[in-house]
């Protein structure tokens, strides 16, 4: 038992050293193949998948991320009205509470996790479901570099994406958020003054950390669905097995990832 | 226009497939490769194509080896047309044929669809343009993946068991489709075939003996 324990552990820290890697490589070849962007006839094709991608990952996600950040927004800051003490200055209060709850931990951490339930997944099984069936020489049949088509729209679309699902997510939460005050507490309290109360708290930091968990976080999830994706051999369990690495290690990551950036930037 | 395969040696690690191939096709004209199952003959097309490298010889194209070609280039010298798949299961059939053409600028958009469209109706696959590959049936995928390959109008065509599910009606449809872009793009056409397929149009007939092709005289 012990003995297995340890074997599997040392396979997840060589799978972990191996994705490291793969990480590094597949961000410094998009970086390689960026020059395509300012070709004419590939700059238009890359621009066409891009935007494929960035709808289907990221715009058509944001009726997901409303309903989910107005429920969060609703009741948690309903419930931390109901059982905080009271303050005199209470909306000034709240909005302490939605920033360090709301806007640098909870609201990155939910965009994440329906990206990759969503987005992660999906390309992972694409991409595993094109390896399976060899479509990679197809494409090199007719003289397309693949990183063309599935990496360099992935490299952009995912970072952007969960940028706009930050995004949508704060916005949403702010509005069900200022609901609930009204709803438990004082009316009195407008929207605009609970706008820019948060607005004023918000400094350079903050908003260099939020942006660095969108496009960093984002990156990691695309890049290691492609990696496993990459990794499917001839069976059709392949591809269910990719999407399970894939998934774990992108939670695991992405969650550090949030964890590190939060600790560097508001410690 | 001359297709020129000197001493071509191709195999997989420790399986050597083909040696000592030699053949010259000029401009225009037809070769039929006749095949049995397991011969290689797919792979030594997929070689001349330039999708899987050469152990040794050269595959010239009026005097250029196109193993040495960039991407865009080798496809405007030789196209293969796969006989299972060889679609994106991400594109529809359009955009199977119009990405590759927006990809490397052989033409622009309006006259990339001309021609699809043009193709799609002579072959008689126009009402299939919007499906995805998984819903095509095989003789389908080939003739998508011919059109794709007449709209390149590259100098050599090497088509691969084509003719295999087809009705007589169809083959000599696409006979006819052959015919008439060869005799205006005057593109060179191998065409692997098997017991049964149509050869009466081709020039030179050869067949695989002995890890090697001999043409018939």
């Amino acid at each position: 038992m012990i003995a297995h324990s340890v074997t599997r552990f040392g396979a997840i820290v060589r799978e972990s050293v191996v994705l490291v890697c793969a990480f590094f490589s597949l961000t410094a070849s998009g970086y390689r193949s960026l020059p395509i962007v300012f070709n004419t006839n590939k700059g238009q094709v890359f621009w066409v998948l891009f935007i494929r991608n960035f709808k289907q990952v990221g715009l058509q996600a944001i009726p997901f991320i409303c309903i989910i950040s107005a429920v969060l927004g609703f009741f948690v800051i309903g419930r931390a009205f109901l059982f905080s003490p009271i303050v005199s200055n209470y909306a000034d209060y709240y909005s302490d509470f939605f920033i360090i709850v709301v806007m640098r931990e909870v609201g990155p951490l939910v965009c994440g996790i329906l990206l990759i339930a969503r987005s992660g997944v999906a390309i992972t099984s694409e991409i595993g479901y094109v390896k399976l069936n060899n479509e990679f020489e197809a494409l090199a049949s007719v003289g397309v570099d693949p990183r063309h088509v599935f990496l360099l729209p992935v490299f952009f679309a995912f970072p952007f994406s969960l940028l706009v699902m930050f995004i949508s997510f704060f916005t949403s939460c702010l509005l069900a958020s200022n609901i609930a005050i009204a709803v438990f507490g004082d009316a009195n309290v407008t929207m605009a003054d609970y706008f820019l109360l948060i607005l004023s708290k918000l400094n350079v930091l903050e908003l260099t950390i939020m942006c660095c968990k969108a496009l960093l976080g984002g990156l990691v999830i695309g890049l290691t669905a492609i990696h496993f994706g990459s990794l499917v051999g001839t069976r059709f369990t392949d591809i269910t097995r990719a999407l399970q690495r894939a998934t774990s290690y992108q939670v695991v990551v992405y969650l550090v990832i949030n964890v590190a950036l939060s600790s560097l930037g508001y410690f | 226009m001359r297709l020129n395969i000197c001493n071509l040696k191709f195999g997989f690690e420790d399986n050597l497939l083909f040696e000592d191939v030699d053949l010259q096709l000029e401009a225009g004209d037809s070769l039929c490769l006749h095949t049995a199952v397991l011969d290689g003959a797919s792979s030594l097309l997929k070689c001349i194509a330039g999708v899987f490298p050469a152990q040794s010889g050269e595959v010239l194209v009026d005097g250029i080896d196109i193993h040495s070609l960039p991407p865009k280039k080798r496809v405007a010298s030789v196209c293969y047309c796969y006989e299972h798949k060889g679609l994106i299961s991400t594109f529809t059939v359009l955009n199977n044929v119009l990405f590759p053409i927006r990809y490397h600028g052989f033409c622009g958009e309006k006259e990339a669809k001309r021609r699809v469209l043009e193709l799609a109706e002579r072959l008689d696959i126009a009402h299939i343009l919007d499906y995805e590959p998984y819903q095509l049936n095989d003789v389908q995928t080939r003739l998508v993946n011919v059109m794709r390959a007449l709209c390149f109008t590259p100098k050599v065509i090497l088509l691969d068991e084509v003719q295999a599910g087809m009705s007589e009606d169809l083959i000599d449809n696409l006979l006819d489709v052959l015919k008439d872009y060869q005799q205006q793009f005057r593109f060179a056409m191998i065409m692997a075939t098997t017991a049964g397929d149509e050869t009466y149009f081709a020039d030179k007939i050869a067949h695989v003996e002995n890890k090697t092709i001999k043409v018939a005289t």
